[in-house]
């Protein structure tokens, strides 16, 4: 009965410190088309952003009542997150608590960001989507993303 | 023996023997792409296996168990990619960690570049911009280099 106790209290523990979350919010959505226009969603108003992690699933959302997008890691690191959804890469950058990803629409590439620096999201969903018109790949897209968040340490 | 010649002994064995153990794969996927310099983007759907066997000398892969197995000579390989050499001199790159074969060949002036393994936008992306490279007058090695850069992301 005590062995099963410790082992419960144990794992209880273990879970507790590898899941991690961030409660982080954004006042615009930031979406660009490929060879289309980039656009500001959200009305300006502050809205929440979840996002949280072990060491295996990224998992994030707008509103925790319609549940999570949950992401498979690639890399990981203390400042940033690589993931995947299906083939879509999507990043997290730990530093400034925000959310960025790649979509495919209709045989042409979109990207998102949500976050609370608007300048930083909105710069980077705009540099993200001309990396693509430029012929990039999603992870050349992915390793810009780690050397904007390295770099500004 | 002496019994520290013997471990030694042991121990060089067993590093011999894995370096040069053979390693197979078997990867399922549902997407094949093939790029041709004339006729543009071609998807074939289906329901195909890719199998990889690979050690540090030779590379065998076969599409399908319906098609012959093509044996390579390993010309470099790392532990993200092997590149090997078919019996026609054809360039074969295999991402390790992708589970992805490309290949281009080159009928008369045209070149076409196949991607085939796990995924579709990544094979599909890829082989568009081997072609691409080719058409911006960039060489077979240049479209190598390419597919080294893309396997040696680590994410």
């Amino acid at each position: 009965m005590r062995l099963s106790a410790f082992v419960i209290s144990f794992s209880i523990s273990c879970y507790s410190y590898s899941q991690s979350a961030i409660k982080s919010h954004y006042t615009n959505a930031y979406h660009c088309k490929q060879e289309g226009e980039c656009n500001a969603y959200g009305g300006g108003y502050k809205q929440d952003l979840f996002i949280e992690f072990d060491e295996n699933q990224l998992k994030w959302t707008k509103d925790i009542f319609q549940g999570f997008t949950v992401c498979e890691i690639r890399k990981e690191s203390e400042k940033y997150i690589v993931a995947l959804l299906d083939e879509l890469y999507v990043y997290a950058d730990l530093n400034n608590k925000s959310i960025y990803y790649i979509d495919f629409v209709h045989d042409k590439y979109q990207t998102w960001g949500y976050g609370p620096d608007t300048s930083i999201v909105n710069n980077r969903v705009t540099a993200m989507i001309k990396m693509l018109e430029n012929h990039a790949t999603q992870k050349d897209v992915m390793q810009f993303l780690i050397d904007q968040t390295v770099a500004e340490e | 023996m002496n019994p520290r010649i013997k471990i030694l002994l042991i121990v060089f064995i067993f590093l011999s023997v894995t370096s040069y153990a053979q390693k197979k794969e078997s990867t399922g996927y549902s997407n094949y792409f093939e790029y041709d310099q004339e006729y543009g983007l071609h998807k074939e759907k289906g329901d195909y296996t890719l199998t990889v066997e690979y050690d540090n000398d030779t590379l065998k892969w076969q599409a399908d168990n319906n098609f012959s197995t093509n044996v390579c000579t390993v010309d470099q390989k790392t532990d993200k990619y092997i590149i090997a050499i078919s019996k026609d001199s054809t360039s074969i790159f295999y991402s390790i960690a992708d589970k992805q074969l490309f290949y281009l060949t080159q009928w008369e002036t045209s070149y076409t570049a196949y991607g085939l393994g796990k995924g579709s936008l990544a094979l599909r992306e890829l082989v568009t911009h081997m072609i691409r490279l080719i058409n911006n007058s960039k060489t077979e090695e240049d479209v190598i280099q390419f597919l080294i850069q893309q396997a040696e992301y680590d994410f």
